[in-house]
């Protein structure tokens, strides 16, 4: 009888165990799963944000010949961005295409035939919506982000995100003075 | 042990902090389609707006909200516009075809806030141009009248995002701008086709006159007037309410 009771008792703790477990990991599964969703989200943004800069670069460039140098540190931006596959590696190239491109508009300033293009306003409107979809895109990763981080490391779940292996993730982070770009006066 | 704890206990206060940070307007009740904080328009403007949203709303579930500030208080206008259209939920929760004109009187700045289903339709170069075109009557203080005819123009995009014809109202609402638009363009050569067509029907009439007919069309004339119930929008109740719908920030930012 005895080992009956016992054989029960163990049963119905391996049981609750594995509910629990089961439990923690489905939510802890969760947040994480929302986290890629947000990180996929960030590069379709990047991705948008790229596929605009050739048709910016041919737009402007009867305009300006005499700043390849501008134009050229922004495609080379731009193929560091396709190329980049890490998220972290990402959010450098798109640092240093903001930057790029930052300057580029600085230079624009001195062309007043450029800044008049109706093409050119069409197309600096679209980067500019673009950077701010890729700033809530950023934002809404890094909440992700904070959201897991917090039920990874906070107890009980802590406990449990160790056993299943979940891991710290890191916010996406673009050097933010990169992204107050100078704003064409239009 | 300690260490995790701590851990925890900043990050909570982290996130409340964030929390509380954003407060905004408790989201109206009714007549949900302008929250005029800074009293820029009168009321013949705001009625017409809330008849236009209404009316938008009832036919398409699409919402165009318009609010307007006194001041952000120092926040940045794209983020506190893309918090504000989440925060209330503009436009409906799958679709997400929400809009709002957000303006920050004191601070001279607006933005347009498109969500995801108009975002096709409303693209940010179109934001930019109706911002635009608001600059001139916003810095002569003539706010209201510019206020409406954005409106307007961006209610005229939603319906053709639906395909669907608006009203002689709005058309005339939403003024066209000094330069061509494409129906505009659409227009002008249907009354340059319509002109050298009736001229060649004339040289068939003639043609026709003189040599007799070449044979009647008895093409019968089949009558489809059957006018599809143009779903009355006879309820003016003013129990609207925000569908849950959310941007991904599409849309323009201007200042005047």
């Amino acid at each position: 009888m005895k080992k009956y009771a016992i054989i029960a008792v163990v049963a119905v703790v391996a049981a609750l165990s594995i509910f629990v477990l089961g439990g923690e990991y489905n939510s802890l599964k969760g947040v994480e799963l929302n986290v890629q969703t947000q990180q996929s989200q960030i590069e379709n943004q990047l991705q948008r944000r790229a596929d605009l800069i050739p048709n910016l670069v041919a737009s402007v460039k009867g305009y300006m010949q005499h700043e390849e140098r501008v134009l050229t540190e922004v495609t080379e931006a731009r193929t560091q961005l396709m190329n980049a596959t890490s998220l972290e590696a990402k959010a450098a190239a798109d640092t240093a295409l903001t930057a790029a491109l930052g300057r580029l508009i600085a230079v624009s300033e001195s062309y007043p035939d450029l800044k008049a293009n109706t093409q050119f306003i069409e197309l600096m409107r679209e980067i500019s919506g673009s950077e701010n979809r890729i700033a809530v895109a950023r934002r809404d990763y890094n909440n992700a982000v904070q959201e897991y981080n917090l039920k990874a490391a906070t107890f009980p779940s802590n406990i449990f995100a160790k056993i299943l292996g979940f891991g710290e993730i890191k916010p996406f982070e673009a050097d933010a003075s990169a992204h107050e770009a100078p704003k064409v006066e239009l | 042990m300690i260490k995790k704890i701590y851990l925890s206990i900043v990050l909570l206060i982290a996130l409340t902090g964030a929390a509380l940070a954003s407060t905004f307007p408790s989201p109206p009740t009714n007549d949900i389609y302008v929250a005029d904080y800074a009293s820029m328009l009168n009321d013949a403007d705001k009625n017409q707006i809330l008849e236009l949203g209404r009316e938008l709303d009832q036919k398409h579930g699409a919402q165009i909200v318009v609010v307007t500030l006194d001041t952000l208080d120092g926040a940045d206008i794209d983020q506190y516009a893309n918090e504000l259209f989440r925060a209330w939920g503009i436009g409906d929760g799958k679709k997400n075809n929400g809009v709002l004109l957000l303006i920050a009187k004191e601070d001279h700045k607006f933005r347009i806030e498109v969500g995801y289903g108009l975002e096709g339709a409303i693209t940010d170069g179109y934001a930019g141009s109706i911002l635009d075109g608001m600059k001139d009557q916003f810095r002569a203080e003539n706010y209201s009248s510019a206020i409406v005819e954005a409106y307007a123009r961006l209610t005229l995009k939603a319906y053709e995002e639906y395909g669907d014809t608006p009203s002689e109202n709005l058309n005339n609402l939403a003024k066209p701008d000094d330069e061509l638009t494409w129906w505009e363009t659409l227009l002008g050569g249907g009354l340059i086709l319509s002109f050298l067509g009736s001229i060649v029907y004339g040289f068939y009439k003639l043609i026709k006159g003189l040599f007799g007919s070449f044979g009647e069309d008895n093409k019968e004339r089949s009558t489809d007037d059957d006018d599809e119930g143009s779903s009355g929008s006879s309820s003016s109740s003013s129990n609207d309410s925000f569908g849950g719908g959310s941007s991904g920030g599409g849309g323009a930012s201007d200042g005047w």
